[in-house]
């Protein structure tokens, strides 16, 4: 597998994903007929670049060719490229910030974008998945532990925190802008989005100004009008303000100031520069020169960026390598539903936030919390799962939060609780639903204030302790019935990860199946290979109200009663089989006509299976092309 | 010796901005002034009256009562605006210095003057420390101010820049501090010159002490009216606050070492 990215400098990168693409759900035909099996535009500054994951990386002659194809205007230009562990560095280093690019800021921010444009128009595969999963985890830790997003390398950042060090907030300062060239449009937006309200502008009445004052909301005056009292910060975008800055004039301006402080910027670099105590003078070259020193002290934040990217690569080549390219830190998915909770996971790992799982039982509620501990800055501390509703009522307190000696008959010796050995660590609650109403105000102490009590003690101990939760009941339906406290749901369900259940994502029924198939093979020492088809077919039409635990001890059952190399229908449980027989998922529709049965069958199939044809076809029992002419006969579209 | 570690807990978060350093200064302030206030009560107990009236004694009620303004308006309890860490770095190597001073000049049965007991004039000594401590924060305050925007006016951005708050910010918690020092200075005033009229026959106004006393006081006293009446703000004022502190420090230092006077306890 051959990663690579083509740049092709003066390109718009917009016209790489035309709308009616994202209707056919997978590559373009020119693209996949030279070999490639993933793409993803990736935003540049001034150029157009696509990122390939192919099997034989194609010329840049071939990529060109299906550029201009979707491009009117067919400059030809150079292109460079970067390949495999060059390509994914610079991925990387877009994501954690260590570009040192002055835009690498937004540039993730596109990337995002662009993801999710990709991921709608079926560009996107397995590799690229991980990939970007890697960037989100990898932007969120650096963004989390290093003071990379902390430095301003933007003039517009790097005078609005200026102004934030001499007047505080920004909301009681009035703010005076000289000239009004487009230019000054970012500016404005900056001081604005921190909460700079008096803006007046000073310029021509010619001036056009619908880009800087789109909306009309701030004050205008003729250019003359201007004088040093309109604001306490002032940015001069026009040189004809020069006069007021000489000698006599300036010190008349400011004496009507008091000895208010003023900080002036001077965009257009040739106003003198004036002396006086209560005066901040800052010209564009001055910002130049604070962004170079703050674009320093990012590289040198990066370099421990550098190191983790390097492991990374090193991860994704294991990965890449490996026969488990469908797993995320142990969960098996290849679903869109399980590739949405695999992001979510790589984004809010390195947070600190309480994280609620729900989903059915058996659909690897404990998976997702450890991965979730695993991707954390505390994967090296203990991560200490509880089921709530496995220990007795009576015993859970203690058990959680510990008690002292004599709290209560046979507590002969001091005992810290679950919580306090996790500490610095992950608890994870499951079935949190079980927990009696007096241990739920202990937890909800627990979540606002970080401290807990010992049973029987008087002191609290604070706690760094993340907590996870996890019920396989609607919590909602709980606050209203009153058997749940509502102010700790609301604590608890900050972040909410819904997994959703087996029935929901057959297309991994064949994954897991084959997963548990190999390690139950080797535990009872046979030499099971695989599944028949007949076998399969079951087991893709069963609704496994147990989930993935269901289906383990299915294949569990199965492995034991296999004979020779692969495991036949017979050998399933045979509640499984049983329903295949009688097709227990004939859904019901009412009395309606055989052609609108058909349509609405092939419809609900469809969204089933998350319109993957091959899929639907088997479950069908018809062909592709079948299928095709189904489809344009009912008019079913996506 | 508290005051010691809190102060280089402070200095170390300034200098690094961990968070480690950040809750064992917490603590150790805690702590040093739940020890001191303990070492106090016992004084007031132990003398039965308020530890003010030797330069030690007075010294250590200042500290204490400094460090008390200050952690109070860190954890922003007395006014909307909270105090920045910063500050701690620089008010807490004074007091550890003071401290020391007091518990080194500390003798335990000091002999002293009748006239001196006396609850009014132990209120005076209160209020003048009380102001005291407000005024120190004021020129620290001040004092960063002035640091903080040299940096900025120079374009030469370094640490005060990025750990130190705003320049406004500094301008609000000097001048609140003037004011409420200035008020327990006018207090403390017309106690002094109630006690000093009934025990001196003559009212001594030459005497340098009292006179350079005066001076500060009107220093602040312009201070706080240029604020109110004109306008005044930012650089200006805070050199005020400064002229204003030095002055005191000078009556304290230079002026209880050269000159004689009648009022020779602090």
């Amino acid at each position: 597998m051959k990663l690579v990215i083509y740049t092709f400098p003066n390109r718009s990168n917009s016209a790489l994903l035309p709308e009616n693409l994202a209707e056919s759900k997978q590559l373009p035909k020119t693209l996949a007929d030279i070999g490639v099996l993933e793409a993803l535009p990736v935003p540049h500054n001034s150029a157009l670049q696509l990122l390939l994951v192919a099997e034989k990386v194609p010329t840049s002659a071939q990529v060109r060719s299906y550029i201009s194809a979707q491009n009117s205007d067919d400059s030809a230009s150079d292109s460079s490229a970067r390949y495999d562990r060059q390509a994914l560095h610079y991925i990387l280093e877009m994501a954690s910030g260590a570009l040192t690019d002055a835009m690498s800021n937004n540039l993730f921010e596109r990337l995002q974008e662009r993801y999710a444009q990709a991921r709608e128009a079926g560009w996107v595969g397995p590799v690229l998945q991980y990939i970007f999963q890697r960037c989100v985890w990898l932007h969120e830790k650096s963004r989390m532990e290093t003071d990379l997003f902390k430095f301003a390398i933007h003039e517009h950042s790097v005078l609005r925190e200026l102004a934030q060090k001499i007047f505080g907030q920004l909301n009681r300062t009035s703010t005076g802008i000289a000239g009004c060239p487009p230019e000054s449009a970012a500016f404005l937006m900056e001081l604005q989005s921190h909460g700079c309200k008096n803006i007046m502008l000073f310029h021509d009445p010619s001036a056009e100004t619908d880009r800087i004052d789109p909306l009309g909301q701030f004050q205008h005056f003729e250019k003359e009008a201007f004088s040093f009292t309109h604001g306490d910060l002032l940015l001069v975008f026009d040189p004809e303000y020069a006069q007021l800055f000489e000698g006599r004039k300036l010190k008349q301006q400011l004496a009507k100031r008091q000895s208010k402080a003023l900080l002036i910027f001077d965009w257009t670099n040739a106003l003198p520069v004036p002396k006086n105590s209560n005066l901040y003078f800052y010209s564009r070259a001055d910002l130049a020169a604070i962004i170079e020193h703050n674009l320093h002290a990012r590289k040198h934040a990066a370099e421990t960026i550098q190191t983790w990217i390097a492991s990374e690569i090193d991860d994704f080549y294991k990965w890449l390598t490996s026969d488990n390219r469908n797993q995320f830190a142990g969960i098996i998915g290849a679903t869109k539903a399980m590739q949405n909770i695999f992001e979510l996971i790589s984004r809010i790992a390195r947070t600190n936030i309480t994280v609620l799982i729900d989903g059915e039982s058996g659909t690897g509620k404990e998976l997702v919390a450890r991965a979730v501990h695993r991707f954390s800055a505390r994967s090296e501390q203990p991560f200490i799962a509880v089921n709530c509703g496995a220990i007795p009522e009576n015993l859970l307190e203690s058990e959680l939060f510990g008690h002292v000696r004599g709290a209560f008959t046979g507590a002969v010796a001091e005992k810290p609780g679950l919580f306090e050995q996790a500490q610095h660590g992950t608890i994870f609650l499951d079935e949190i639903a079980e927990l009696a109403p007096h241990l739920q105000v202990k937890l909800l102490r627990f979540l606002q204030e970080g401290e807990i009590r010992r049973v029987g003690s008087n002191h609290t101990i604070r706690l760094d302790v993340r907590m996870l939760a996890a019920t396989n009941k609607n919590l909602a339906d709980l606050v209203a019935q009153n058997t749940f406290r509502s102010d700790l749901y609301y604590r608890l369900n900050v972040m909410q990860l819904t997994l959703p259940a087996l029935r929901e994502r057959r297309q991994d029924i064949p994954l897991l199946a084959n997963q548990f198939l190999k390690r139950f093979a080797q535990k009872f020492q046979k030499n099971v290979h695989e599944i028949s088809e007949e076998a399969m077919t079951a087991l893709l039409a069963y609704h496994w109200p147990g989930n993935i635990r269901e289906l383990e001890n299915a294949i569990e059952h199965a492995t034991a009663l296999a004979i020779g190399k692969n495991i036949s229908p017979f050998d399933l449980p045979a509640n499984i089989t049983r329903k295949e027989k009688t097709n227990g998922r004939m859904p019901s529709f009412g009395r309606v006509s055989l052609r609108e049965l058909e349509k609405q069958y092939i419809i609900e199939t469809l969204e089933e299976f998350d319109w993957d044809y091959e899929f639907v076809c088997k479950q069908l029992g018809i062909g592709r092309t079948t299928l095709w002419r189904k489809l344009k006969e009912y008019k079913i579209n996506k | 010796m508290l005051y010691g570690i809190t102060s280089l807990f402070y200095l170390r978060d300034f200098l690094y901005k961990r968070g480690s350093d950040r809750t064992n200064a917490q603590r150790t302030i805690v702590l040093a002034l739940g020890l001191h206030a303990a070492f106090l009560v016992y004084l007031v107990l132990g003398l039965r009256r308020i530890p003010v009236a030797t330069l030690s004694e007075a010294l250590s009620t200042f500290v204490w009562l400094t460090a008390l303004i200050y952690w109070l308006l860190e954890k922003g309890l007395v006014t909307q605006l909270k105090a920045d860490r910063s500050m701690g770095t620089f008010i807490l190597p004074i007091l550890w210095l003071l401290f020391t001073v007091a518990n080194l000049t500390f003798q335990a049965d000091e002999p002293i003057a009748e006239v001196l007991k006396d609850v009014r004039f132990e209120m005076h000594v209160f209020a003048m420390l009380l102001s005291y401590g407000a005024f120190t924060i004021s020129f620290i305050a001040s004092l960063l101010h002035i640091l903080l925007a040299r940096e900025i006016k120079k374009r030469d951005l370094r640490l005060f820049y990025s750990r130190l708050p705003s320049l406004a910010f500094f301008d609000n918690i000097s001048n609140r501090a003037v004011d409420i020092g200035l008020f327990f200075a006018t207090i403390g005033f017309a106690l002094g010159f109630y006690s000093a009229a009934k025990v001196w026959d003559s009212f001594l106004l030459a005497d340098p002490k009292f006179l350079v006393t005066v001076f500060s006081w009107a220093i602040y006293f312009v201070h706080f009216f240029g604020r109110r009446f004109i306008g005044w703000s930012g650089r200006l004022v805070a050199n005020l606050s400064i002229l204003g502190y030095s002055v005191i420090l000078f009556s304290f230092i230079i002026i209880s070492l050269l000159f004689s006077s009648l009022h020779r306890f602090i």
